[in-house]
C-alpha cells in the first residue's frame, strides 16, 4: 500500500495540471462539436430548425455534385500547398543545418515575425502581387513579354495555392528545421567514414532521419491550408472555391446550419482519414527503416 | 612493404585565430597501438579527423600505407573512426548498423550475414543483431560502433575517446577488450584520450600533446620514468616538483640547490651551471626511515637523505601515503607499502631517494 501512495498523489497532481487544458478543449472543441453534430441530424424548415432526427443532410452532401467537387478541390489545394511548402522548406532547413549556420537566428526571427504578422495583410499583399495592376503584370508589361495585363493570375486555384503556401510555409519549415537540428552530425560523418558518398549519405541517413519532420510539417500545412476559408473567399474565384467557404456560407448567407454541419462533418472525416493514412505511412517507413 | 602505417608530416590546422594542430609530425608503425594523450582542447580530435579526412589540414601531408591521402575524401581512405558518443545510426538495428559499409560495397547477402556474425562474436554481442540501437547500454553501443568500423577491415582504426562516456567499471572492462581485439586483428590503432592511466594501460607508445604540439613521444614506462618537461612530469602520474638552481655538474650527476637544500640529480644534456630547473621525484621512489639523532645518518653518496616531519598519513589498502615537510617547508608526497613500519603525524623522520630518481626538467 505504501508504494502506491506516492503514485496516486502524482496522478492527482497530473490531473490538476491537466485540468486547464482539458477544460479548454471541452469548452471550445468538444461541446461546440457535439452541438454541431446534433444540428447535422436536424432539418431546416423555412427560417427555423426542426429538431427531428434525419440523415437527409448527409444524403444531400454525398449526392450533390458541387459539394463533392469543392471537397475534392479543398483536398487538391491543401495537398498542393503542403507539398510546395515542404519542397521550399526542406532545402532551406538543410542549408541552414549544414552550410549557413550563422544565418540561423536571423532566419528564425524572420519566420517568427511572419507568423505573428498580420494574416490579412499578407493575403492582400499576394492579391496585389497577382492582380491586374500587380507586381507580376507590371514586370511582364515592362519587359514587353505581354501586351495586356494577365487576368488569369488571380481568382483561381493557382492563386489560392500560392497564397496558402506562403501563409503556412512556417508550419512546414519549423518541424523540418527541428528535425535537422536534432540530426547528430557525428552520425552523418560516421556514414561518410564508412564509405558512403554525399548522395548515399543523403538518402540512407539524412532523409530517413528527417522524414518524421517532413511528415509533421506536411500535415500541419495540409490541415491549415484545407481548412482556411479567407483566402478562397478573397481570391478563389470559381476554380479556387473550397469547401470551407461553402460551409461558412451555409452558416451565414444560407442560414442552413444543419446542412453546414453535415458538410463540416463529412469534411472532418475526410481529413481524419487522410491524417490516419499519413500516420500509418510514417509508421511503415519507420519500421521499414529500422528492420532488416 | 611500407614500414609505417600512417605518416603525419608537418600538419597544421587553424580555426580562425586558434591553432588547433601545430606543425605535427609523427610516424605510426604497422600494428601499433598508439595513444594521443593531452588535456581537453589540445587538438587530439582535430588531428584524428584530419587523418580520417573529416577535416582538411591547412598545411602538411597525411600518408597512409605509403599512399598520399592529403585532400582525399573520407570514404576513399582505408581508415575508420570510432566516435566518442558512438554515432550509431538511430534508424537501423544492430545488424544494419554493422552491415552498413558492406551494404554500400554491395557484398552478397550471405557474405554480409557471415561477417556481421563474426563481428558480433568478436565484440561479444552474439544474439544482439535484431536489437534496436536505442535499447543498448553505453558499453554495448560502443561495441556495436567498434564492430561497425572493424567489419570494413580498415588499415588503421581511429578511436576518439571511445570509453569517455562510460562508467569506470565498464571502462576498465572495455580497455581489456580493446587491447585483446587489437592484438587479435593486429590493426593499427590510433587512440585519443585525456586519461593518462588509460593511455598507459593500452598503448605501445604514447604521444603526449599540449596546445596542438607534441610534448614527448615514447613508451609508457619511458614517459613515466624520464619525462623531459614539467608538463610531461605533471601530466603522467603523480610526482613531487621542486624548483631550484644548478650549482654543480660532473660526469655522474648534478647538484641543484632547492631553497637551501642541496639535491643530487641525474644528468640532463641541455642544462648548465646557474640555470633554473625543476626536479621531479616520484612518490614511490622515496624511502621513509626513523630519525635517530644519536646514530649519524648513513649518508650514501648516490642518495639524497634529508630530515623531515610527517604531516599526514593516509591508508589506501595496498599502500600508505604520507605527506612530509622538508626542512625548507616544502611538502613531499611519498608512498610506502602498507606493511612497512608506519609513522604518525609530527614524527621526525628521514626521507631519502636515489640520485638517479631525481629527474631534471626544463620548461
Ligand atoms: N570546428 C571548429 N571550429 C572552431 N574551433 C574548433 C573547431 N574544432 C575544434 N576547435 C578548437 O580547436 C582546438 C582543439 O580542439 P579539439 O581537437 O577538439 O581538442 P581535443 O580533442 O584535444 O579536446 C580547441 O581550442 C577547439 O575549441
Ligand atoms: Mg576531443
Amino acid at each position: 500500500m505504501n508504494r502506491t501512495r506516492p503514485t496516486s498523489r502524482t496522478d492527482a497532481k497530473l490531473l490538476f495540471q491537466l485540468a486547464p487544458s482539458t477544460l479548454y478543449l471541452l469548452v471550445f472543441f468538444a461541446i461546440p462539436g457535439f452541438v454541431l453534430l446534433l444540428y447535422s441530424f436536424w432539418q431546416k424548415k423555412g427560417f427555423s430548425i426542426e429538431r427531428v432526427f434525419t440523415l437527409k443532410n448527409y444524403l444531400t452532401v454525398l449526392t450533390t455534385d458541387l459539394y463533392i467537387r469543392v471537397t475534392l478541390n479543398s483536398l487538391i489545394i491543401g495537398l498542393s500547398a503542403a507539398l510546395l511548402a515542404v519542397i521550399i522548406s526542406y532545402p532551406l532547413a538543410y542549408g541552414l543545418r549544414f552550410k549557413l549556420r550563422r544565418y540561423q537566428s536571423t532566419l528564425l526571427l524572420l519566420i517568427f515575425v511572419s507568423v505573428v504578422g498580420s494574416y490579412l495583410a499578407r493575403i492582400y499583399a499576394w492579391k496585389s502581387i497577382l492582380g491586374q495592376k500587380g507586381l507580376i503584370n507590371q514586370i511582364l508589361l515592362y519587359a514587353g513579354l505581354v501586351q495586356e495585363p494577365l487576368s488569369f493570375l488571380l481568382f483561381n486555384r493557382f492563386a489560392v495555392i500560392i497564397t496558402l503556401t506562403n501563409l503556412f510555409v512556417p508550419f512546414a519549415f519549423l518541424p523540418i528545421f527541428s528535425a535537422f537540428q536534432n540530426l547528430n552530425f557525428d552520425v552523418v560523418q560516421a556514414a561518410r567514414d564508412l564509405g558512403a558518398g554525399p548522395f548515399q549519405v543523403f538518402y540512407r541517413i539524412t532523409l530517413p532521419l528527417t522524414l518524421p519532420g517532413v511528415l509533421a510539417g506536411f500535415m500541419y500545412t495540409f490541415i491549415f491550408a484545407t481548412s482556411d476559408f479567407v483566402v478562397t473567399s478573397l481570391m478563389g474565384g470559381v476554380s479556387g472555391l473550397m469547401v470551407s467557404k461553402v460551409i461558412a456560407d451555409q452558416f451565414g448567407i444560407a442560414f442552413n446550419w444543419p446542412l453546414g454541419s453535415a458538410l463540416a462533418f463529412v469534411f472532418i472525416l475526410t481529413l481524419a482519414s487522410g491524417y490516419l493514412f499519413l500516420v500509418g505511412l510514417s509508421r511503415w517507413l519507420n519500421i521499414r527503416g529500422a528492420g532488416a | 612493404m611500407e614500414e609505417f602505417s600512417v605518416k603525419i608530416e608537418a600538419v597544421t590546422k587553424r580555426f580562425v585565430e586558434i591553432v588547433a594542430v601545430q606543425h605535427f609530425t609523427l610516424d605510426v608503425k604497422r600494428g601499433e597501438f598508439i595513444s594521443l594523450l593531452g588535456p581537453s582542447g589540445c587538438g587530439k580530435t582535430t588531428l584524428l579527423r584530419i587523418i580520417a579526412g573529416l577535416e582538411t589540414s591547412d598545411q602538411g601531408r597525411i600518408v597512409i600505407e605509403g599512399e598520399d591521402m592529403t585532400g582525399q575524401t573520407p570514404e576513399k581512405r582505408p581508415v575508420n573512426m570510432v566516435f566518442q558518443r558512438y554515432a550509431l545510426f538511430p534508424h537501423m538495428n544492430v545488424f544494419n548498423n554493422i552491415a552498413f559499409s558492406q551494404v554500400l560495397k554491395k557484398r552478397p547477402r550471405q557474405e554480409i550475414q557471415a561477417k556481421v556474425s563474426e563481428m558480433l562474436a568478436l565484440v561479444d554481442l552474439d544474439g544482439y543483431q535484431n536489437r534496436n540501437v536505442n535499447e543498448l547500454s553505453g558499453g554495448q553501443s560502443q561495441r556495436v560502433a567498434l564492430a561497425r568500423s572493424l567489419i570494413n577491415q580498415p588499415k588503421v582504426l581511429l578511436l576518439d575517446e571511445p570509453l569517455g562516456a562510460l562508467d569506470l567499471l565498464i571502462r576498465k572492462q572495455m580497455q581489456l577488450e580493446l587491447k585483446r581485439i587489437q592484438r587479435h586483428l593486429n590493426t593499427t590503432f590510433i587512440y585519443v584520450t585525456h586519461d593518462q592511466e588509460e593511455a598507459m594501460i593500452l598503448s605501445n607508445r604514447i604521444v603526449l600533446m599540449n596546445k596542438g604540439e607534441i610534448v614527448q613521444v615514447g613508451k609508457p614506462e619511458d614517459l613515466y620514468r624520464l619525462p623531459e618537461t614539467v608538463f610531461a612530469a605533471h601530466f603522467i602520474g603523480e610526482t613531487n616538483l621542486l624548483e631550484g638552481n644548478v650549482t654543480r655538474i660532473n660526469a655522474k650527476g648534478m647538484e641543484v640547490e632547492v631553497g637551501g637544500l642541496r639535491i643530487k640529480t641525474r644528468l640532463h644534456p641541455k642544462v648548465k651551471v646557474g640555470m633554473q630547473v625543476w626536479l621531479s621525484i616520484r612518490p614511490e621512489k622515496i624511502d621513509l626511515a626513523a630519525d635517530q639523532p644519536d646514530d649519524p645518518p648513513n649518508r650514501v653518496n648516490h642518495r639524497n637523505d634529508l630530515p623531515a616531519i610527517v604531516k599526514t598519513r593516509t591508508f589506501l589498502g595496498s599502500s600508505m601515503n604520507y605527506e612530509a615537510r622538508l626542512g625548507n617547508q616544502r611538502l613531499m608526497n611519498l608512498v610506502t607499502s602498507a606493511e612497512a613500519v608506519s609513522y604518525q603525524p609530527r614524527d621526525k623522520v628521514r626521507i631519502s631517494w636515489a640520485k638517479e630518481d631525481t629527474v631534471v626538467l626544463i620548461d
